[in-house]
């Protein structure tokens, strides 16, 4: 077994070029995402400076299998990526309030 | 290994043309691509789909799969001998793993082809272009979390197994066993990358990185909600009415909470800070008030209860009156 015993501080950040690399898909879509306000740069003015919290790495990687295996153009992906998130939101919430109503409901002695 | 019947995987006749063909594999891909199927086999229905519209589109594979079909239908196929080709039931008996699907692939397609459309991204691959750098794949694995531990940064060990083949082919994972910070103020469902960690990269090109989602275990006490951490404060009725010091528990230790007389049911009480840590601060508690009635009463008690009921003058159900 390889074992590392050096404390790894994880990254916060991505770059543009991290981004591109990572998910290996032309930088022209990637800012074809960015238009659409799928994915935001958090800093920076130019893509080279670009940065992009980790988040965005997935967010990236699920346009570009849903672009690749379904055919969906970036506009699409864009609305699908929004509503996906929308779900995903509503769940969290669902699940939470499902939780809170138990605990106010439930007695125990 | 178990031959698979890519017409029946997309429910197509072997005679389809191919517009019939690319509508088939469409309509199942949206159905059980697993960004946006809530079907639990999602994934592994997924990769046989996208298996065999990856033969069926491309004429040359197609043609080279249909001329070992035929034979096996013929019963040429050592196979087919021993177990006779049922296309039907091999679809509906679900096909078999995943790795028989991956070995099947393998056994008409070799290697070649494993650095194509799904494959790569969905199969461990031997990745054996030769000779061409190739950067290693990303991993990525849940980290179940204590919410205590989002409140300092905190050290944690991770072990994992990297999919690996050897030079020969041979499956050969690599275990590794890493220390890693843990951010304060990770949330639930945030990913961390832990970059060259993922599978090596081939031919001097770079390793892939690892990413960690972050998942917190849910507290018996404390529900999370963004930034906020709430608990349920279970109060005697009579605590409600008068008012009480009611000893706390937060992530951070023990509080005094007072809890005001007249409180209601379902009242929440913000305990500023003492939430999570979030990129802007800490957030803040909120006790949420519930009254609970004693099980058992005594006759004394029911007594009193009786002489609150003549000379409290309080209708809890005006409203209703009103309304009507």
């Amino acid at each position: 077994m390889t074992r590392s015993f050096e404390t790894i501080s994880p990254d916060t950040h991505v770059s543009f070029a991290d981004l591109c690399s990572a998910v290996n898909i032309s930088a022209d879509y990637i800012i074809e995402l960015i238009e659409y306000d799928v994915i935001i740069p958090i800093s920076g003015a130019e893509p080279e400076e670009w940065q992009f919290n980790i988040q965005a790495m997935s967010v990236v990687s699920k346009a570009a299998r849903l672009h690749r295996d379904l055919d969906i153009n970036w506009a699409d992906i864009a609305l699908v990526l929004n509503l996906l998130e929308e779900i995903n939101q509503l769940k969290d919430e669902n699940r939470q309030l499902k939780q809170q109503v138990n605990r106010l409901l439930t007695f125990s002695h | 290994m178990e031959f698979k019947d890519y017409y029946a995987v997309l429910g197509v006749d072997a005679d389809a043309d191919d517009k019939t063909i690319k509508t088939a594999y469409r309509k199942l891909a949206r159905q059980y691509h697993p960004d946006v199927s809530k079907h639990t086999d999602a994934e592994e229905k997924f990769k046989e789909i996208s298996e065999a519209y990856e033969i069926l589109h491309n004429s040359e594979k197609r043609t080279e799969y249909d001329q070992i079909r035929l034979a096996r239908s013929r019963g040429y196929g050592s196979q087919s001998r021993q177990s006779g080709f049922n296309p039907e039931q091999d679809f509906s008996g679900h096909t078999g793993s995943n790795e028989d699907f991956a070995d099947f692939f393998n056994s008409i397609f070799g290697s070649r082809d494993r650095n194509s459309g799904f494959q790569r991204s969905f199969y461990e691959g031997t990745d054996s272009q030769q000779g061409r750098p190739q950067r290693g794949r990303d991993l990525e694995m849940e980290l179940p979390i204590m919410l205590e531990d989002t409140l300092a940064d905190t050290p944690k060990t991770i072990e994992f197994t990297i999919p690996h083949h050897d030079e020969y082919g041979q499956p050969k994972d690599i275990k590794k066993s890493i220390n890693v910070k843990i951010p304060a103020g990770v949330s639930d469902g945030e990913r961390i990358r832990l970059k060259g960690q993922g599978v090596p990269g081939q031919n001097k090109a770079a390793n892939g990185d690892l990413y960690l989602h972050i998942r917190l275990i849910p507290h018996p006490l404390f529900d999370v909600e963004g930034h906020n951490l709430i608990i349920t404060v279970p109060l005697a009725p009579w605590e409600a009415a008068l008012g009480a010091k009611v000893t706390l528990p937060t992530l951070s230790g023990k509080i005094n909470l007072t809890i005001p007389p007249n409180s209601q049911s379902g009242k929440r009480l913000r305990i500023q800070g003492k939430g999570l840590i979030g990129k802007q601060g800490a957030g803040d508690l909120f006790a949420t008030l519930k009254i609970v009635m004693p099980q058992k009463t005594t006759e004394d008690t029911k007594q009193l209860w009786a002489q609150l009921a003549t000379q409290a003058n309080f209708d809890p159900r005006a409203e209703w009156s009103n309304a009507s």
